[in-house]
Formats: structure tokens, sequence, C-alpha cells
């Protein structure tokens, strides 16, 4: 297995503040970029033999830090085509976002990235495809459409946490 | 990089355009099958080989990966191209005589529609995701499964 040298201090799960209801976003984890896992006690999560309390990292939290790594190893022109190496700040930045559009259950995306140095995470499953573009110096956007259909949908991100929340849950 | 980007009318609807496709770009998709992202047919001056050119030099598709050996690649017909508000030309650089271009601004519908539009050159068929993901493994890109992460 590969060994990185962790180049993003940001990307990992030490910034993910645990959720212990799952019907609420992510999007407290990031509010204090200092803020490291805290184990609150709850009754409800503490009735464990070892009476201590695993904040819950959501399952595609590590392999989506893991991708994003991954990428930030691509070396300049990696596409052959001229591209340009990925930006750190625009995987921070996709890392946030989808820390507070995606639940804890949600499926795990395919990060790829985008010959100016931005990042593209995208879903294919049951039909349904959602990505979310991060260029590297353009606002991010989302597109979403239905296989055999001609629903289709796109804009900005920032305007549209709701619908990417629920095109994510249609994923499922 | 070309600068003077123009329509070229010898190049005929049919011809097909060869687009290398890094591994990167190649995902998950439904059902263990592999999925060719919308990011490979995104850039406004879509880098392509054509098919003519290549033709009249005795060139096979395949040989659009002489120094790209770990890229996969795949075809679309110049006309596909031109319904989508492409500029389809030529731009011969020293070390790709065939090389030329799609170029025009490309919406998330439109990379969409180029990527469904093109066809499997190398491989032949679409890949499976195992094969992809074990090729990326061993590449060095990426390919982990989440048990295997640190």
């Amino acid at each position: 297995m590969a060994t990185y040298v962790p180049v993003l201090p940001a990307l990992t799960t030490g910034l993910f503040r645990p959720k212990y209801a799952t019907s609420g976003s992510n999007a407290s984890a990031f509010h204090d970029r200092d803020v490291r896992v805290s184990v609150t006690p709850r009754p409800d999560c503490c009735r464990l033999a070892s009476l201590t309390c695993e904040p819950e990292v959501p399952a595609w939290l590590m392999p989506t830090i893991q991708s994003l790594r991954d990428l930030l190893q691509l070396p300049r022109d990696w596409d052959g085509y001229g591209a340009v190496q990925i930006q750190e700040q625009v995987a921070q930045k996709a890392l946030l976002v989808l820390v507070d559009v995606m639940e804890n259950d949600a499926p795990a995306p395919n990060v790829v990235p985008l010959s100016d140095g931005g990042i593209q995470v995208e879903w294919h499953r049951r039909g349904r495809s959602l990505e979310i573009e991060f260029p590297a110096d353009e606002a991010p956007g989302f597109y979403y459409y239905e296989d055999g259909s001609e629903l289709e949908s796109e804009g900005q991100v920032s305007r549209s946490y709701d619908r990417i929340q629920a095109y994510i849950a249609n994923l499922k | 990089m070309a600068t003077d980007h123009f329509d070229d009318p010898n190049i005929p609807d049919e011809e097909r355009l060869f687009r290398r496709i890094h591994l990167t770009h190649v995902v998950e998709g439904d059902g263990g099958k592999s999925e060719v992202s919308s990011a490979a047919f995104r850039d406004t001056e879509l880098s392509v080989n054509l098919e003519g050119v290549m033709q009249a030099a005795g060139r096979e598709p395949q040989d659009s990966l002489r120094a790209h050996p770990d890229d996969l690649l795949m075809s679309i017909a110049a006309g596909v191209c031109r319904r989508n508000g492409q500029i389809v030309g030529p731009d011969p650089v020293p070390e790709e005589p065939a090389h030329g271009y799609a170029f025009g601004k490309k919406s998330k519908s439109i990379q969409r529609t180029l990527r469904d539009a093109a066809g499997w050159i190398v491989p032949g068929e679409a890949p499976s995701w195992e094969e992809i993901r074990l090729r990326k493994k061993q590449l060095g890109i990426g390919g982990s499964e989440p048990g295997e992460l640190d």
C-alpha cells in the first residue's frame, strides 16, 4: 500500500465533528478549523461494554480523503494534454462542501481531476448521476441527471445545498 | 495549443476524432461497470487526433497512445462535436502531426453528450470497473478499497 506524506493537514478525519443524529448534515463540522473530534457521552451510545464513545466517522470520508490525496500526487501534465497540478485549496474546498451536504450513510463519491487544477466528484448509481465540479478559478457547480429521462438539473453549489442533499439521498 | 481556431471543411462529419482517456477519468458506474467521467470531455480546446491525418500517414488509431501507453482511447465523430457547437480543426504539433481540436465552450450537458457519443477504441469495449480499479492500483493512481486505506 502506498504511503503518503500528509500534504494536506485539513484532509483528515481529525477535523470531522461527529454527528449523532443521522437526519442533519455535517454543516457544523468545519465551523472551527481547530476543532478536533470531541467525544460527547450520550446515554444511547454509551451502553457498550467498553463504556467508550467512538465518534461516528462517515464511511465515505476516508475513501474520499484518500482519493483527494491520490489526485494531489499527480504531476504536472498528468493527462499529457497540458493539465496543471491539482490545487490543494480546491481539494480542501471540495471536502468542506461534501461534509456539509453528505449524510453519514451517503455513498462515497468518485473523485476525478480537472485539467485546470480543479476537482470533480461524481456518483453514478441506480441510473442516477450527480456531478459536483470544483474548477480551479470558478464557483463550484452541480449537474444531476437520470438515465433514460430528459430530467437534468444544474446550478451553483452555493445556492443549492438542499437540492444537492436530496440528490445524494436519491443515490443511496 | 492553437490560437486561431477555425472549422475545417476538409474534416467530414463522419471522421473520427481520437481522444485519449486518462485512467483517473474512468470511474465506478452501476453494477460493476466503469463509466467515463464527463471531465474527460470538458476542455474548451479538447485535444484529439484526426483520423484522416493518421490514415494518410498509415497510422492505426491505437498509435494515438504511442507516448501514453497507460491511457485508454475513445473516438467521437466530428459531426457530433459540430452539432454541439464545437469547431473542429487541425493543430499539428511536432510531437503529433495528427493533433487537432474540438473547440468551444462545453456545458455539463454538452460534456455528457460528447462522453455518451464516444466509442471505445482501446480497449475494444467498455472495461469493467474491477479491471480499471486494479490497473489504477498498479499504476499508483488510486484504486484502493476502503479497507486498504491508511
